[in-house]
């Protein structure tokens, strides 16, 4: 009889934590890096020839460590072309627009050289040429403001990056503390919800810059960074910092050390490597392509002004002073396109060659220049595209190993409810037993 | 295959949110006309796009400058014309001046309508072209003749592009028209032509008038062939414009293809990624809908 009672008592309490398990699942159905967890359940030791009982052994985590690295290593790309990918299709949409954008004060300025050479001596193409020409060095200084304006973010972001990056670092190193603390309390398994919140820290780490991990035998975790230096080990967690080089006077990643900092690989992953990718592609080569283009179509004109006669008879001095880009004449009589004598003042000869180089050939300048900002940014668009759909992949694997379905925890929930009916039932069982012992000697 | 409730509704949100761009994306064609509104979205086609679009606007402009010079050159056609008139009233005086019935007053009174001629020939030859500026002065500014009939203009005109690789002169110089033919210039025949009539000498005002002819004919001459180049130039530019609409048209046809929307194509688009949407929002809801709890008892 005390063999029923307590068989059925173990048996209310095994399937009492299961359903306590079962609740946790579902309540934490939407809990980011939640693995669902299980009872495993396992006979009481046997002490005679029937049996002790029921027992919960462990609450096991299921989830698969491959599959997490992969997604921790798949997220670290996607942060990398994603942030890599929105500079870039920013730089690309304001040097490509039809309106805002490179080519149309360019051609406008094509438009004003030609009515210019088929009426040299107006007043008004004069000035409409000088007009045009302004336009073209705003349009080149507001380009260069809006880059400038993106490499400023790019700074911005990276210092928001590290601060992150910290604060994850903490984090691990802080569950790193704690796992180690309270390991020998579920069977000799680690609490399976400290494991979970120290995964998902290590992808949100990743996804800001790219790590490597090592489980260590005391159950922590070492966090690496991918050139080997170490972020997180042994107890100890080391800051990552930005210092300005004084070269360029731009940001270099550092990471504390021993008696201060010391310079870090550039990493390959995450969003960090990203804003240094979208540096050179979005900022760095556009600015220095712009300022190469306005210098030649400086040198084209000035060359031309150099050749000829003004309105006046005088010889030309420069349309444009570099850099950056800016209108040099104010005075549209100051416009040389007559050649030599004996051509007269109202001649454009000394401009022939200027007029057609404005025309296509500027126009192809201006493609190239638009067209590999666009390439650039078509590609990291596709690379962020297939990073996406890789994480996802990922995502949805791990998903299918470690993370909750509603219905199967409602079976689940169903079916310790009925065991948990029948210990119960058991119980009563040996309460009527034992009763009717009772009533056997009274 | 397992699958978690949480890949469940990520994967039915996420197809949901891709059609929502996509129907963006296709709203922002259908409203702006454009396939593509940045290079990202198709670099190859933005930079042909681009340098279609600059040569659109370039024969334009290659169009303006022919239509000004069209209006030079027609309006140096006329004053060539009205050259070829008064040239003619000349010749007819110089050959009434030769007759013998006209007494030594009538050639006074011819004499004096070749002055007024001498005039109106140096206005002729400082005409403008409506602008202010001389038809006749070459690339020079200010007038073409002085009151002497010494030319003042350019002997160079002014190249004008008119289509591509194709540049012709906007008018003829001055002195290739009422400059020195025959030892003299145009101005100085009508002046020999006024001085023979007023010659009272019978035998040297016919010399004379002999003279005056012979250099009068060489001026309708040279008249005569530059009118024939404006011609020339005036066909020129009926080529151009001939070169310009099959270009334009042509630049028309392929921007159209590369960078205009393809209405027909973007309706199709619409009605599928709608239908599509709608599907994705009544699997998303039938599928939020079956949960084993709602059936627990």
């Amino acid at each position: 009889m005390t063999d029923l009672l307590r068989i059925g008592t173990t048996a209310l309490q095994a399937y009492g934590t299961a359903l306590s398990t079962t609740s946790h699942n579902v309540a934490n159905a939407g809990t980011a890096g939640y693995s669902r967890q299980r009872v495993e359940l396992a006979t009481q030791p046997v002490t005679g020839r029937i049996g002790n009982g029921v027992q919960s052994v462990q609450v096991r985590r299921l989830t698969d460590t491959w599959l997490q690295s992969r997604l921790t290593d798949d997220g670290a790309a996607a942060g990398r072309h994603s942030a890599a990918r929105d500079i870039l299709v920013r730089a690309d949409t304001m040097v490509s627009d039809p309106q805002s954008g490179l080519a149309a004060p360019l051609t406008g300025l094509n438009t004003a050289v030609q009515a210019l050479m088929a009426d040299p001596a107006s007043r008004a193409a004069r000035q409409s040429l000088l007009a045009q020409a302004q336009t073209v060095a705003e349009r080149f200084a507001q380009l260069d403001q809006g880059l400038q304006a993106l490499d400023q973010e790019i700074d911005g972001r990276m210092q928001a990056s590290v601060q992150v990056a910290n604060q994850w670092i903490d984090r691990i190193d802080s569950l790193n503390r704690a796992i180690s603390v309270a390991a020998p309390g579920n069977g000799g398994l680690p609490p399976a919800d400290l494991l979970d919140q120290r995964d998902e820290a290590v992808r949100s780490l990743a996804e800001v810059i790219g790590v490597r991990t090592v489980t260590q035998d005391s159950g922590s975790l070492g966090v690496y960074l991918e050139d080997g230096q170490a972020l997180v080990l042994d107890g100890q967690a080391r800051h990552l910092s930005l210092q300005a080089t004084t070269v360029s006077g731009r940001y270099e990643l550092r990471l504390a050390g021993t008696g201060g900092t010391l310079s870090v690989g550039r990493p390959a992953g995450g969003e960090l490597a990203g804003l240094l990718d979208a540096r050179a592609q979005a900022v760095d080569a556009p600015r220095a392509a712009l300022t190469t283009l306005a210098s030649d179509i400086a040198d084209a004109f000035n060359t031309a002004q150099a050749g000829g006669r003004d309105l006046d008879g005088n010889a030309g001095s420069a349309l444009f002073s570099t850099p950056p880009l800016a209108v040099a004449i104010s005075d549209p009589r100051g416009l040389a396109l007559a050649g030599p004598p004996p051509a007269g003042l109202a001649d454009n000869g000394a401009w022939s060659a200027v007029a057609a180089w404005s025309g296509a050939p500027m126009a192809a300048r201006a493609g190239e220049v638009v067209g590999s900002l666009g390439l650039a940014a078509q590609q990291a668009d596709a690379r962020a595209e297939a990073a996406r759909a890789l994480a996802t992949q990922s995502r949805d694997a791990l998903g299918g190993v470690a993370g909750v379905n509603l219905d199967e925890e409602a079976a689940d929930l169903l079916r310790f409810q009925q065991a948990y009916q029948a210990a119960a039932q058991m119980i009563a069982t040996a309460d009527t037993v034992f009763q009717t012992l009772l009533n056997a000697v009274r | 295959m397992r699958v978690s409730s949480e890949t469940l509704f990520r994967t039915a949100t996420h197809a949901m949110q891709q059609h929502n761009g996509k129907l963006v994306d296709l709203q922002t064609q259908v409203a702006s006309g454009r396939r593509f509104q940045h290079a990202h979205e198709a670099p190859a086609d933005a930079v042909q796009v681009l340098s279609w679009e600059a040569a659109e606007q370039r024969i334009a402009a290659q169009g303006d400058a022919a239509a000004r010079v069209q209006h030079r050159l027609g309006m140096s056609e006329n004053a060539l014309d009205d050259a070829q008139v008064m040239l003619d009233r000349v010749r007819e005086q110089l050959l009434a001046g030769r007759t013998a019935s006209y007494s030594n007053e009538d050639r006074g009174r011819m004499a004096d309508a070749l002055s007024g001629i001498g005039r109106d020939w140096l206005l002729l030859a400082n005409r403008e072209d409506g602008t202010g500026q001389a038809l006749f002065a070459g690339s020079a500014t200010g007038a073409a003749f002085d009151s002497a009939g010494a030319y003042m203009g350019s002997t160079v005109a002014r190249q004008v592009e008119i289509a591509d690789g194709q540049r012709v002169p906007d008018g003829i110089t001055g002195d290739q028209i009422f400059g020195d033919v025959s030892g003299q210039s145009s101005f100085g025949w009508l002046q020999a032509a006024e001085a023979a009539l007023r010659e009272p000498d019978p035998a040297l005002r016919n010399a004379a008038l002999d003279a005056a002819l012979q250099g009068v004919d060489a001026v309708a001459e040279q008249t005569s062939r530059a009118r024939t180049e404006i011609g020339n130039r005036l066909n020129a530019l009926d080529r151009a414009a001939t070169w310009r609409d099959g270009a334009q048209a042509q630049l028309t046809q392929s921007l159209s293809q590369t960078r205009d929307t393809d209405i027909i194509d973007a309706a199709t688009r619409l009605a599928q990624l709608s239908a599509q949407q709608s599907a994705a929002q009544s699997t998303y809801l039938q599928i939020s809908n079956l949960s084993l709890f709602d059936r627990l008892r």
